[in-house]
C-alpha cells in the first residue's frame, strides 16, 4: 500500500489537488511544486500564486513495466503545460507507449490510490485527440 | 579554493564477491573487503585512526560492529547512489588535515536479502510523497534521457545494446565481476522491456557487495609501499533535486552536477583536456544510455557524440579511452553505497598493472564517476601513480 499522511494532504491542497504552483515576482519563472526559494533567481518568498495550465505537450516519456502496479505497463511523461510551468504525472486512457515527444495532451483529474481509507487524488495526462472522441 | 592534489595516497585496496551474495551478511562482505585492505597495506586494524563508511540502507549499515573497529571516529555518508565516491572524499580531506594519519573508507549495500523488484522501485513507489512522482523510478527516468536523446540524436537499438555488450565483455575478463560472460548485441535487444525503450540487458543487476580502501597522507605513503597511488582531485556537485522531472530548466541530456564535479575534479588534477589526459574511467553506467550521457557530461566528447564513443570503439578495453575496464555496474550490480569504493579499487589496482587479462595500456589517470539518484549528486575522483 502506497504511503499516504493526511497532513500532508490537508497542507497540500492547493498544490496538488487546485494544481497551483508560485511564480517569481523577480525573475518571472514560474516553479511546481511550490517551494519557498525561487529554482533560477533564489529569492526567498516572494512568489505569486498561479492556477497552471491544463493542457501542455511531452517533453519526454517512459512506458514502466517494474511499477507495483496491477495495470502494465505504467506510463509516465513529463508535460511542459501550457503557460509555463512542468509536471510529471501518469499518462492514461492511451496506450503509453505510443505517446511522442512533442505530443498535445491534457490533464485528467483521477484516483491515483487508495491507502489508509483515503483516495488520494491526483493528475494525469492523456492525449488531446482521445478526449475528443 | 585549494586543491587536493597529491596530499593524499591510496596505500590498500580490498573487494567482496559481488553478486546474489545469499550466503553472506551485509558485515561478511566488509570484513572481507577490509581485511583485504589491510593485507594489501601491511597494516594491522589497530592502526587506524578514524573511517568513514557509504551506504545508503538506513536500518543496518555499521562498520564499528563487524569490524570491531571501536574508540574511533567513524561517519556514516549517505548522498544516494554516490555515496561511496563522497565516503572516500570526506576520508581524504580528513586525512589532508593532518588530522589522522590512516584512515579506512568503506562502501557496502545489502540488497538481496528482499528480492530485487522488492527494492529500489517498490521503496520508491510505496515510501515517497503521497502524489508526486507516483511512478517514477530510476529506470524510469533514464528511459526518458534515451527518448529524448533518440528524438535530438538518432540512437540505434544495436549502438545502445552496444554499450551492453562492451561491459559484459571486460566483466568476462575480471574474476571479481558478478556477471563474467559475453553477451551480443541480439541478446540485448531480445531482453524484456522494463521501461521504454531500456531492457533488461540495458540494466546493472541488483546485487551485494562491499569495498575498502585505506587511505594516508603522501609523506607517508612509502612507509607502506612503493607502488602507492595518489589522490589528485575530488569533486562533488550536488545540482539538482529529486524533483527533476518539474524542473523545466532540466533537458534529459545533461546532467550539472557531472560537469561541475569533474571541472573541479580537472581544476585540481591540471586536467586540460581530459579526452587526451585520462587514460581510462569507472563511469556510474547504471543503465546502458547514462554512460553514453557520462562520456558528454564529463566532456569525454561534445553533446551527442557519445554513441560514436561506443560505435567507433574508442570506450572498449583497446581503444583511445577505455571505460568501465572493471565491467562497470553492469557487470557487478550496484550495491549502491559500495560502487564508489569499487571504483576506487578497480583505479588502483589498474594504475598498479595488477590487472591482467583486462589491463589497460599506460595506466597514469584513471578518473571515477560516481552519479547519485536521478542525476542529482555526483561524485568525480582522479587518481594517478607518481
Amino acid at each position: 500500500m502506497p504511503f499516504t499522511s493526511l497532513p500532508i494532504l490537508w497542507r497540500e491542497q492547493k498544490q496538488d489537488l487546485a494544481l497551483y504552483g508560485v511564480k517569481c515576482r523577480k525573475c518571472g519563472a514560474i516553479q511546481y511544486p511550490r517551494r519557498r526559494v525561487c529554482l533560477d533567481c533564489q529569492s526567498k518568498d516572494d512568489f505569486d500564486d498561479v492556477r497552471l495550465g491544463r493542457r501542455g505537450k511531452i517533453a519526454s516519456f517512459t512506458a514502466e513495466y517494474t511499477m507495483p502496479t496491477p495495470d502494465l505497463p505504467l506510463g509516465m511523461a513529463v508535460v511542459d503545460l501550457d503557460g509555463g510551468g512542468r509536471v510529471f504525472v501518469q499518462v492514461t486512457d492511451c496506450d503509453p507507449e505510443a505517446v511522442k515527444i512533442g505530443q498535445a495532451v491534457e490533464l485528467v483529474f483521477r484516483v491515483l490510490h487508495e491507502s489508509k481509507g483515503l483516495y488520494n487524488y491526483f493528475w494525469k495526462c492523456r492525449p488531446v485527440e482521445e478526449a475528443v472522441k | 579554493m585549494n586543491s587536493i592534489r597529491d596530499k593524499v595516497a591510496v596505500i590498500g585496496v580490498g573487494c567482496s564477491r559481488f553478486g546474489e551474495n545469499f550466503d553472506l551478511s551485509y558485515e561478511d562482505m566488509i570484513v572481507d573487503a577490509t581485511y583485504e585492505a589491510y593485507k594489501d597495506a601491511g597494516i594491522d586494524p589497530k592502526d587506524i585512526q578514524a573511517a568513514w563508511l557509504g551506504t545508503v540502507n538506513p536500518e543496518i549499515g555499521s562498520l564499528a560492529d563487524p569490524l570491531r573497529l571501536f574508540d574511533i571516529p567513524i561517519t556514516r555518508v549517505e548522498n544516494y547512489c554516490a555515496s561511496g565516491l563522497d565516503a572516500f572524499r570526506n576520508g581524504c580531506l580528513a586525512v589532508a588535515s593532518g588530522m589522522y594519519d590512516i584512515a579506512l573508507v568503506v562502501g557496502a549495500e545489502k540488497m538481496r536479502d528482499s528480492p530485487p523488484n522488492d527494492t529500489l522501485v517498490a521503496s520508491v513507489y510505496h515510501h515517497s510523497h503521497p502524489l508526486l512522482n507516483k511512478g517514477m523510478s530510476y529506470i524510469g527516468f533514464f528511459g526518458m534521457c534515451a527518448n529524448v536523446y533518440r528524438e535530438k540524436y538518432g540512437l540505434s537499438e544495436e549502438t545502445l545494446a552496444r554499450v551492453a555488450v562492451k561491459s559484459h565483455h571486460n566483466g568476462a575478463l575480471n574474476p571479481r565481476a558478478f556477471f563474467q560472460r559475453e553477451i551480443d548485441v541480439k541478446t540485448v535487444m531480445d531482453s524484456p522491456m522494463m521501461a521504454h525503450p531500456l531492457r533488461l540487458l540495458h540494466c546493472a543487476p541488483v546485487t551485494d557487495g562491499a569495498a575498502a580502501a585505506i587511505i594516508t597522507r603522501k609523506e607517508l605513503a612509502k612507509n607502506f609501499r612503493n607502488d602507492y597511488v595518489l589522490v589528485k582531485g575530488l569533486g562533488m556537485s550536488v545540482s539538482t533535486g529529486f524533483n527533476i522531472n518539474f524542473n523545466p530548466n532540466y533537458d534529459f541530456l545533461t546532467f550539472r552536477s557531472t560537469q561541475i564535479a569533474a571541472k573541479s575534479a580537472y581544476e585540481q588534477a591540471g586536467i586540460k583536456d581530459p579526452r587526451k589526459e585520462i587514460s581510462f574511467a569507472e563511469v556510474h553506467d547504471c543503465f546502458s544510455i547514462t554512460e553514453i550521457l557520462n562520456y558528454e557530461n564529463l566532456g569525454f566528447c561534445g553533446p551527442g557524440e557519445g554513441k560514436r564513443f561506443i560505435d567507433e570503439g574508442v570506450a572498449s578495453l583497446e581503444g583511445d579511452l577505455p571505460v568501465n575496464p572493471s565491467g562497470g555496474l553492469k557487470s557487478f550490480g550496484h550495491p549502491i553505497g559500495a560502487s564508489g569504493v569499487r571504483m576506487i579499487y578497480e583505479i588502483t589496482k589498474q594504475l598498479q598493472g595488477k590487472c591482467g587479462p583486462r589491463q589497460v595500456k599506460n595506466a597514469k589517470l584513471g578518473l571515477a564517476h560516481n552519479l547519485g539518484g536521478t542525476g542529482i549528486a555526483v561524485g568525480v575522483t582522479i587518481l594517478g601513480n607518481q
